[in-house]
Formats: C-alpha cells, structure tokens, sequence
C-alpha cells in the first residue's frame, strides 16, 4: 500500500487554493516557466549528483549550473545507460530507496523499470489532481473535484504507471477509482471492466479514465445491446442502481434513440490519452457527454504535459522533469547518422509549427538524465491568446519511430493516418499502417480490418482522397509523384482480436495488447495475417 | 401604530430585496450565492409578513399573516444553515439538507393545520399572536439552525489559514449573534407584554452583515467596526449627556414651550464650540480604552524612528527594528535579512531562533517572488503559488525551521527589495489580522529606507577601509619597489666602483665575478621594471594577445624540462599528468608560457625541500584545465581571497622576508587569464598542499563568439 503525504491545500475544499496550487501553472510566463525547470534541475543536482549512476554517466563530474549540465551530460536512452544498472530494479546505482519500481513495456516488449522517489510520486500525484481539475472544468477557476470523487478506472494495473495513478490518487487526495486500485491489481482487464461497470452503476460515478478506444467501444457495445437491457430483479436489491436504469431509460427513449452512457452518469470529466483522442473527440462526447481531456504522460518522466480546461492542445508542465527539445531537422539527421549529437533547446527557444524530439532529465532524485523517450511533439502556437495561457500549445505528434515515411517528402503520423481512415466513414475495428516496396516502388501498405465488407480499390482512392484532405505535405507528395501510394489488405474478421490475446497471453500491458498503428513489424503483420 | 414598529419591516424588505437582486447579478450560478439569494428573500417575505400583520385592519387579517410567518422563518432559517454548509464548504452527508428541508415541510403542515398560532390578541404595541407548544417546538428551529450556521462559520473560521478569508467568516458571526438577539426580543415580545418587537433590526444588521461578506473578499477588519461602533455610540453617549441635560436645564427655567427652535439651534452650536475640546478628549480617552495595543504602539514607534534616526550601525538598527516588532506582535521569532552585493539575503538580526547559517539566495524563488512582487507573502501562499513551487527541499526545511509565517518585503525609495522581514507565527498561536499587517508594514515602510542607508553607510566604510587598505599597500609597495630596486643597483655600483677604482688591484677571476655580479642584478632590474610594465599596459588595456593554437602537451614537457634543475636544487619531483590527445587551446604562448613559470617557480619556491609538484591536465566543457598541485603550506581562506591582488604579498612577514618579488606576479597571471577569457583561482590540494588552476579556451569552438567577445574587450581597452 503506498502512503503518501496527504495533501491539506486539496482537503481543505477551498477552490481557490486547489486551482492556484494545481492549475495555477498555466498562469506562469515563459520566463518564470524556464526559473522553475532551472531551479529543480539544480537540485537535481544535489539530490542526484552523487550518485553512482550520474557520476558514471557523467565522468565522476558534478554540474553546478544548467550550462554546466547541458554540456557535460549525454543523452540517453534506456537500454544504452540504464539497462544494466536498474534494468532489474537494482538500487546500488541509485541514491535513493525507491518509494516504488514502475514498469512500462515499449513496443519491443521489453519490460523497462523505473524508480521512482516518493517526492518524485507526490508530484506526479499533483499532476493527475491538475488533469482531474481540469478534465472537469468549463471555465478558469471552475474546481468541481473534491475528497471522495469516484473514478471509474478502465487502464492497465499497478506496477504500470496508468495503475499507480490510482493509488497516488487514493493515497494522497483521498479520491477514490473505481474498482478499487488493490482490487483492480489483481483482475484481469475483462474482470475489471465488468466489475468497474458494475460499482459505477451502483454507487454512481463523477468522472471516468480510460483509452479512448475503449471508452468508445464502451459506448458502442452499450448502444448495441440497449434493446435487450432488462429490469432484472437483483437490481430491485440496489435502489440507486435500478433508479440510475429508470432514469437513462427514460432518457434515451425520450429522446427516441438508443441507450447510451450519458444517459447514466452525468460524468463531470473524461481523462483519456493516445493520439486518438481529438479523432474521437465529438464521438465521445455524443456518448459520454463530455470531450476527454489529455494528458501526456511517461513511465520514465511522468506528467510532461496536460490540456487546459479547454480541452484543446497541450500545455507543458514545468514542476515533473526537465525539458529540453530536438529540432525535427536534428532528429532527421541524428536518425541517418547515429554518430551525429543532436543538439538541444530550451522551451523557451521553441518556434510555433515545428516538431521536436522531447528530452527530459527527472527531477526530485530520480535517476534518468537527458532521456530520449522517442517522443515527438508539434507546437502550435506560442501562446494562447484565448484563454490568456502565455505558454507554448503543443500536440503529441507521434512516437520517433512511428512516422511512414513517404518519398522523404511527407511522415505521416499515426494520427494523420487515423484521420483519415475515420474519415472514409466504414466501420472499421482496427487498422496498422508501413510503408513498403511494390517492385521497387514505395507504398503506403494499410492493413484494415472492416465490421462490413467493402472493396479494395473503392476503399484505396477513398483513403488516398481523405489523406489529401487532412495532410497538406501528403497532397504536395501526390502533386509531385502523380501516384496513388495507398495500397490496402483486408484483414480478416477477428485478426485484430486474435494479436490481442496472444498479447495477453504474452503478458504485455494494456497500452500494448493493440497492433501498433505505425511502422509495425513483420512478426505483428503476420499475427495479424494470420502466418 | 408607532413608526419604530412600522419602520424595520420596511427597511428590512427593502433592504433584503435590493441585495437579493445584487448578489443574483453578481454570481448567480454559484450554488452558495443562489442559496444566499434564497436567504435573502426569505428574510424579505418575513419582513413583509410582519408589515402586513402589523397594520393588519383587523384581527382576522392579522391571524391570517401570522400564520404565514412560522413556514417562512423556518425556510429562512434552514436555508441559511445550508448556505452556511456550502459556503464553508463542509462536508456533510448528501441527503442531510434534504432531511434538513422536511423540517420546512412540516412547519408548512402545522400552519395550515391552524396548529403553530392559536390566535391574535392585542397589547400596547398592536397585535400579539397566541402561540401553541408547537410554535415553541418550530421556533426552537429557529435558534438550533441559525446557531447550527454559526457553527459552520466558526469551524470554518478556525480552519481556515487566510486573513481575509476569516475575517469574512467573522462578519457572519456577528452577524448570526445580532440575529439571535433580535429573534429572542421579538420571543420575548411574545411572552411578555413589556418588550416591545423590534427584533427585526437584529435580521437587518444580520443581512447586511451577511451580504457584506458574501460580496466582498478584502474587508474591513471586523474587529474594528466592533470596536469602532462601540467606541463612538460611548463618545457620543458621553458628549449627548451635557446636551440634553442643558436643553431639560433649559427647558425647566425658560418654560416648556417658550423655547423656540432657533433658540435650540444656537443653543446647540454654543455647546458644540464649547465641547469641542472635551470631545477630543474624550475621543482620545476612549480611543487609548478600546485601541489600547495600537495606541501602545505607534507610542513605541514613535519613540523607535526617533532614536532610528542616529543609528547608523545597520546590526544595532536591525536589532532595534526586530526587537520593536517582535514585542508589538508577540511573536516567537522575527529575523531580518538585508540584500548582500551579491543579491543574496544574510542574516542581519533576529529574536527567537538561532539561524545563522540561512542565506536566501538571489536566484532562490522565494527571493525572486519578492523581487517581483514586493508585497507581504503570507506562509500559507507558498504552498499554492505556482511560481514558489520549486522551492528546494532545503529551501523548504529552512523556512520551516525558521518557523516563517510572513514575509515582508522593505523597499527603498526606489522600490528595490533592501531585505527580507520573516516574521514567525504570534505567540498566542493565533493568525495574524489585518491590524497586525497594517503595524508591520508601518514599521517596514518607515525603517526600509533607514535599513538601507545604513547597508549603504556600512559599504561606503567597508570600501574607505579597503581604500585605505590599498593606498597603505601601494605605500609599503613603492617602499618595496624602492627596495628591490635598491638593492641590485646597490651592487651594480658597488661592483663597478670595485672594477674601475683605482689603487685596487683586481685580478680578472675576481673582474669576471663582478661584472656577472652585475650582469645579474641588470637582469634582475629588468625584469622587475617588465612587471611593472605589463602591469600598467594590463591596466590600461593595451596588452595584446597573439592568439593561435597551442599545444599544451609540448610546453608543459619543455617547460619542465627546462626548469628541471630548479626542481633539482631542491630535491623536489616534478610530475605531469596530461593526456595526449589534450586538445590545442587558442592563446599567446609566450603569455602562456609566462604564467606557466610563474605558477611553476611560486611552486618551487614555496614547497619544501623533497616536496612533490604534479601538473595535470584535462578538458572541461570548452576550455582545457591546467592544475598545477604543490606542497606547500596551505594558503588561507583570507590569503586566497587577497592572494591574486596587485602588491599583495601573502604569507607571514618572514616569508615576505625571505622570498623576494613585488607581488605582482599573480596579479599579472590571472590578468593574462582573463584575457584569454579563461579563469584562475586556488583551492586546498586536498590538504596535502595548494592546488592552483587555470583553464583556456579549446582552439576552434566558439570561434565567432569568443572572438567578438575578445575584440569587444580591446574596444573598451582602446
């Protein structure tokens, strides 16, 4: 059971406090921004600066300044510097008596732990508060979360990160996730749906956290099957869950259609993640009656960035890591020559319409220093004028390694790609896209698998149409190439379902029981062929 | 019916209808505000209801709004306890305040059932309802709800960490009191025939009250407007007493009736003049009874920015001013702390804690907050403000050790932040309140500029010694120059008077020992005027460098080599640790080589006989780093702040005896380093020893910058 500090400012119940504490990060200038980073990462260099870890990443030197630091440390990668020296969740190389171990499994499968200290777990605690405040508000200021909220929590389990949230959550905030995180640990993702489902229905909940996949396929199963939904008589065992029926009944018919989660919880916020979220965005909120808030968060750094109340693009958060970022045009040329040491910027130095590798180095103790994640983000804009934000707008663009290259001219991300293929409007289950050779010729090779039938050449021109509609760069290549690169391959019915339980039954966790939708390798194809 | 009956109910539904549609328009979607909205009117519709049966035509109308009255006290009453819990936000079960609510429901059955007033009668103030047990039962709701409330704002009011946010609570409980009171008048006024009912003021000043405090977040201090009223209603008691009793005096000799109204009017402009003097008086009198603290006070610093004044000592002043403010606010600790030239914070004075090691750094946020913002941080604040939420652990750990509750930034006149008040919590454990803050800023604001002029005096004496300090060295300096000079020339003379006098005969080994005698001390002379002048082309800026790269790892081999029978004199080891790939530094090897003999020779001569000498080097960052590590005896910490100044000679006096030179050579080595945009200095060789280092630029990085940069330099030299 992990104990954290209680948090007096969000037990007090004053909104004022609670927003200036955990939101009140949006109010900060770009200067005042870079003194926070700079001021934590200089007592990183206390807290961490003696370990053997640092001191062996760094030459036995100690950075005294930022500077300092920006030019002595490498950068790093988890299986180049860290692997062998907490890869098994060794503590030798640490300074530290890790609060907890958490594990992520990257595309690879490989099982990566991180330690993490418990200030650095307080912190991050703080920043699923902050996303929690502002999945539920409308308005700047507006604070509808207080102790004894109920989360319904549909993500992978404690040691990964989305589990470990609950119990940062319960611990320190008193906020309860729906099923409980101790319960949640021990079931399997069908159980603890079924289960989560059940209480939610029961006790009522104030606001859900999932994949938005799965928040949507929630929903769709829910529509399917409202006809068949009965009064049974365990229900009359419950009143407020056979009362919560009645109501969302009466609704849905009232409205003559069918019966959908809205109808059921009034939910004040949805906290989703994946670059699919602003694709489903108005879906969800059809079914849920609110639009998912994002936030983007790492196994390896935490909460490095969240959406305002809002819910339009990102906003970095300065109290979790220290950032820095590589230009795309570094990123490609360190991509062609691994030799080459890209070099890195300051938040303060980022332009709005280009795409950065994001670099971090934890704070609070923590071990990893200079971290590629292999993330990729796109600044929008520099600030936002709307809501008097004075910080960079960002999107999660993609992972480094999930762009199709096209004719070197156009990378298409997954969520371009994504886009698009909702755009064709056929009902698909899942989808996994690479580029390929067709005799020596590049093509965008899209393994779909369809809920109906279709053919092929209809679906290609109709997919090579929406690509053209939602990727300028994609229309540029075209207009040059005078091809069609879009090659489709129907998968059959229930290959996206088989990968999944060969995944389960491989153990990985919930981000990664789907076929990635980029780049994926030839074993995943096959799974999904079927060989 | 007498106008004092008549007259509260209309204010009151007034009153209670105009801030209802205030407060609606102001925040209505608030749940808290809509439930004020709701009090508001309840206490509206009670005071039309008691307008209406008060002038009532008969007794059947009369019973007829009597009857309305419980249902709508009780409403009002209940929803204020829910207001109270929203407001407050307690936390209490989801169904209570619809539980809560029945209570209203049920008063609405009783009243209908005709069982709450059994009927009206009349007395000397109009009509009077006869009441059943029940009504007894319902008004108790009244009292249980209303104190219920008032419990919320005093839990609320004892939980709560800011100043404004209590005093806001304080105005409703004093508002709920003088309800209270109001309501047991009117109770009374019910069983007794002899009170009369004017309860309704009390639910007057109660929704002003309330209204005030719902609207407004910085308030008056609450404590003041009660003492404040109390003290004028006293004066003007006092000073109303001479007046009527002249106009009665008046009135018994004149005669009722023959004294007209002018005659009031001069009459009461004679007593005003004359009362004038007594009524300042009075108003001082009564002020020194209820404002005693504050009168105590501003005595106390009164007497403070006298003696300020002539103090010009900045610790006896700061101690003057932590004294002065720990008595007047009974606090555990108070610590001054003034801006050093660094931008740091250091301890000046204190009372309470020992914390002489905590310096508040300028690039700490909590000093960069009160840069910026120069206004009282309450401790509180820390925790939420975004901008001090990197506050290291330290950082954090000494504020806590401190036991710091406010921070009172003291601004010059030209509004620079001159240092830091911390200020612990109040030894009766109690948050500090408006009055407080207002007598700390008084004091900040009027001692800030005397602080500061005393930081300011103390750094003009520190610098006149200094300069003092210097012009004594340049004294002993031009002495020793005089000396060192003196002293070669001494043999010069006497040698060449010894080759060229006549009657002495000098046999040529004797001839050819003189004239190398001389030779030397030429050479010795020359090199002391060589010091002297690159000193002065160093100091006025018309030194040049003849940069190109350099191999290090050549010159330090050739360097020791040559210098090796030195080392050898001595029977000291010399060792090199420079790996060779060391890249080439862009620099002015001559110059290099300079200070390489220089720090080499002071290595030489300052270590023991069998001593060990080492020098490494290595790369860090962009510069290559030379150290030259010897075992001598440890330089001082006050040595090594000195030791690199012009004409300093370090050491004790009979190390200056026996070793010679003018004390420039450092000077100029770390002059020729800066130059060179590289950086000198010298730390413990691990106690075995002095470690002094250098380091210069890599040749090829940064090329354009560091060459602006050094072209910039010889501009300003120009």
């Amino acid at each position: 059971m992990l104990e954290l500090e209680k948090d007096t400012i969000f037990q007090s119940g004053d909104s004022e406090r609670i927003w200036k504490k955990f939101c009140g990060f949006l109010d900060l200038t770009v200067d005042e921004f870079m003194d926070v980073q700079k001021g934590l990462l200089e007592e990183q260099f206390e807290l961490a600066g003696d370990s053997p870890l640092w001191k062996k990443l760094l030459n036995g030197q100690k950075p005294k300044t930022v500077e300092e630091f920006r030019e002595m440390a490498p950068l790093t990668d988890y299986w180049t510097h860290y692997a062998k020296y907490i890869g098994d969740k060794q503590t030798d190389w640490i300074s530290f008596k890790p609060a907890m171990w958490i594990r992520s499994s990257g595309r690879g499968g490989k099982l990566k732990w991180v330690p993490w200290t418990k200030l650095g777990l307080e912190r991050y605690g703080d920043f699923g508060l902050g996303g929690m405040i502002l999945a539920c508000a409308d308005k700047k200021g507006d604070v509808k979360i207080q102790e004894g909220f109920h989360v319904l929590t549909l993500m992978a389990p404690s040691p990964y990160m989305t589990g470990v949230t609950g119990h940062i959550e319960e611990s320190r905030f008193n906020i309860h996730t729906v099923p409980s995180p101790e319960v949640s640990d021990k079931l399997e993702f069908q159980a603890r749906m079924q289960l989560g489902f059940k209480l939610a229905l029961r006790n009522g909940m104030d606001m859900v956290g999932a994949a938005t996949t799965a928040l949507i396929k929630l929903a769709e199963n829910m529509a399917a099957s409202s006809r068949k939904v009965k009064i049974s008589p365990s229900m009359f065992l419950h009143p407020p869950m056979l009362f919560r029926m009645i109501r969302a009944f009466i609704r849905s018919k009232r409205e003559k259609r069918t019966l959908l989660p809205r109808d059921l919880w009034h939910v004040k916020g949805i906290t989703s993640g994946g670059a699919d979220a602003s694709i489903y965005r108005e879906r969800l909120k059809y079914y849920w009656g609110k639009v998912p808030h994002e936030m983007y968060v790492l196994t390896e750094g935490g909460g490095l960035a969240l959406q305002s109340w809002t819910k339009e693009n990102m906003v970095l958060y300065p109290y979790q890591s220290f950032l820095e970022f590589i230009s795309e045009e570094d990123w490609m040329k360190n991509q062609t020559d691994p030799n080459y040491v890209p070099k890195t910027i300051l938040m303060n130095e980022l332009q709005a319409g280009k795409v950065y590798e994001v670099v971090l180095t934890n704070f609070y103790g923590m071990p990893l220093m200079r971290y590629r994640p292999g993330d990729l983000i796109k600044v929008l804009a520099l600030e936002d004028k709307n809501t008097g934000i004075k910080l960079p707008q960002i999107i999660f663009f993609s992972r480094a390694d999930g762009l199709v290259d096209l004719y070197s001219i156009v990378r298409l991300d997954e969520r371009t790609l994504w886009q698009a293929i909702d755009n064709m409007g056929v009902k698909y289950e899942d989808w996994s896209a690479r580029k390929e050779y067709d005799n020596d010729t590049p093509v965008l090779r899209v393994y779909l698998e369809l809920k109906e039938t279709a053919e092929v050449k209809k679906l290609e021109s109709m997919l090579h149409e929406k690509l053209r509609e939602v990727c300028p760069l994609y229309e540029e290549a075209i207009q040059e190439m005078q091809t069609n690169p879009v090659r489709i391959v129907l998968l059959e019915p229930g290959s996206s379902q088989r990968y999944y339980e060969n995944k389960r039954s491989e153990g990985a966790d919930l981000a990664h029981l789907k076929p990635p939708h980029t780049n994926a390798s030839d074993k995943v194809i096959n799974t999904l062929l079927g060989k | 019916m007498q106008l004092y009956l008549l007259l509260p109910p209309v204010i009151s539904f007034v009153l209670s209808f105009s801030l209802a549609i205030l407060v609606a328009l102001r925040e209505f979607k608030k749940p808290a505000y809509r439930l004020f909205v709701m009090f508001l009117v309840g206490t509206g519709l009670w005071a039309l209801i008691v307008f209406a049966f008060r002038t009532s035509p008969d007794i059947e109308h009369a019973t007829f709004w009597i009857q309305l009255l419980t249902p709508v006290d009780v409403f009002t009453c209940l929803v204020f306890w829910h207001f109270s819990v929203v407001h407050t936000r307690l936390k209490t079960p989801r169904w209570l305040p619809f539980a809560v609510y029945s209570f209203f429901l049920i008063s609405v059955g009783f009243a209908l059932a005709d069982k709450v007033i059994i009927g009206v009668t009349t007395d000397q103030y109009g009509y009077l309802p006869i009441t059943s047990i029940i009504y007894k039962l319902l008004s108790s709701l009244y009292y249980i709800f209303i104190v219920l409330g008032m419990v919320n704002f005093i839990r609320a009011y004892r939980r709560s960490v800011s100043y404004e946010e209590r005093n806001s609570y304080l105005y409703f409980i004093v508002g709920v009191f003088l309800s209270v009171i109001g309501g047991t008048v009117d109770y009374l006024s019910i069983i007794s025939s002899n009170v009369p009912p004017v309860g309704l003021v009390g639910n007057i000043l109660f929704t002003i009250f309330a209204t005030i405090a719902t609207l407004k977040y910085r308030l008056l201090d609450v404590n003041i407007v009660i003492r404040k009223g109390v003290a004028y209603l006293l004066t003007s008691t006092v000073i109303a007493l001479p007046i009527v009793g002249a106009i009665v005096l008046i009135n018994q000799i004149v005669g009722q009736g023959n004294f007209t109204i002018w005659m009031y009017l001069v009459l009461l402009l004679l007593i005003a003049i004359g009362l004038q003097a007594i009524w300042l008086k009075m108003q001082n009198f009564v002020d020194r009874l209820f404002f005693r603290e504050r009168y105590d006070f501003l005595k106390k610093l009164e007497n403070f920015s006298r003696e300020v004044h002539d103090i010009s000592d900045l610790n006896k002043l700061g101690s003057s001013l932590v004294t002065l403010i720990g008595r007047a606010l009974q606090t555990s600790s108070v610590q001054l702390f003034m801006a050093t030239e660094s931008g740091d914070f250091t301890l000046i004075a204190s009372t309470g804690k020992d914390i002489q090691e905590i310096v508040f750094q300028n690039n700490s946020p909590l000093t960069r907050w009160m840069n910026k913002n120069k206004e009282i941080l309450f401790r509180h604040q820390i925790d939420v403000t975004p901008q001090l939420q990197s506050l290291t652990i330290r950082e954090r750990t000494d504020l806590a050790n401190i036991g710091a509750e406010l921070f009172i930034p003291l601004k010059t006149n030209k509004d620079e932040l001159a240092g830091l008040l911390i200020v612990g919590k109040k030894r009766s454990e109690q948050p500090y309140s408006g009055e407080d803050i207002r007598r700390i800023l008084t004091v900040s604001n009027r001692v800030a500029i005397e602080l500061e002029n005393a930081r300011l005096y103390a750094r003009e004496t520190e610098m006149r010694f200094e300069m003092q300090r210097q012009n004594e060295q340049k004294t002993e300096f031009l002495h020793h120059v005089a000396h060192e000079l003196k002293t070669p020339l001494t043999a010069i003379i006497s040698s060449s008077e010894l080759i060229t006098s006549e009657g002495l005969t000098v046999n040529p080994e004797q001839k050819e020992r003189l004239l190398v005698n001389i030779n030397r001390s030429a050479w010795l002379m020359d090199k002391r005027v060589g010091e002297l002048l690159d000193l002065a082309r160093i100091q006025i800026g018309t030194l040049e460098l003849k940069l190109e790269p350099v191999d290090m790892v050549d010159m330090v081999h050739d360097l020791t080599s040559q210098l090796s029978a030195l080392f050898k004199n001595k029977e000291q080891t010399i060792e090199t640790d420079i790996p060779e790939s060391l890249p080439t530094v862009k620099a002015d090897k001559e110059r290099v080589e300079e200070i390489l003999i220089n720090l080499l020779s002071n290595a030489n001569k300052f270590s023991p006989a069998r001593g060990n000498i080492t020098i490494k080097a290595s790369v860090m960052r962009n510069m290559v780093l030379v150290e030259i590590k010897d075992s001598a005896q440890i330089i001082s910490d006050e040595d090594r702040e000195r030791i690199f100044n012009a004409y300093y000679r370090g050491g004790t006096e009979a190390d200056r005896q026996r070793i010679s030179g003018l004390g420039l050579g450092l000077a100029i080595t770390k002059s020729l380093i800066e130059l060179h945009h590289g950086e000198i200095g010298v730390k413990d060789n691990e106690g075995k020893g002095n470690n002094f280092y250098f380091s210069l630029p890599i040749w090829g990085i940064g090329e354009e910058k560091q060459a602006s940069e050094f072209s910039a330099l010889h501009r300003e030299g120009d």
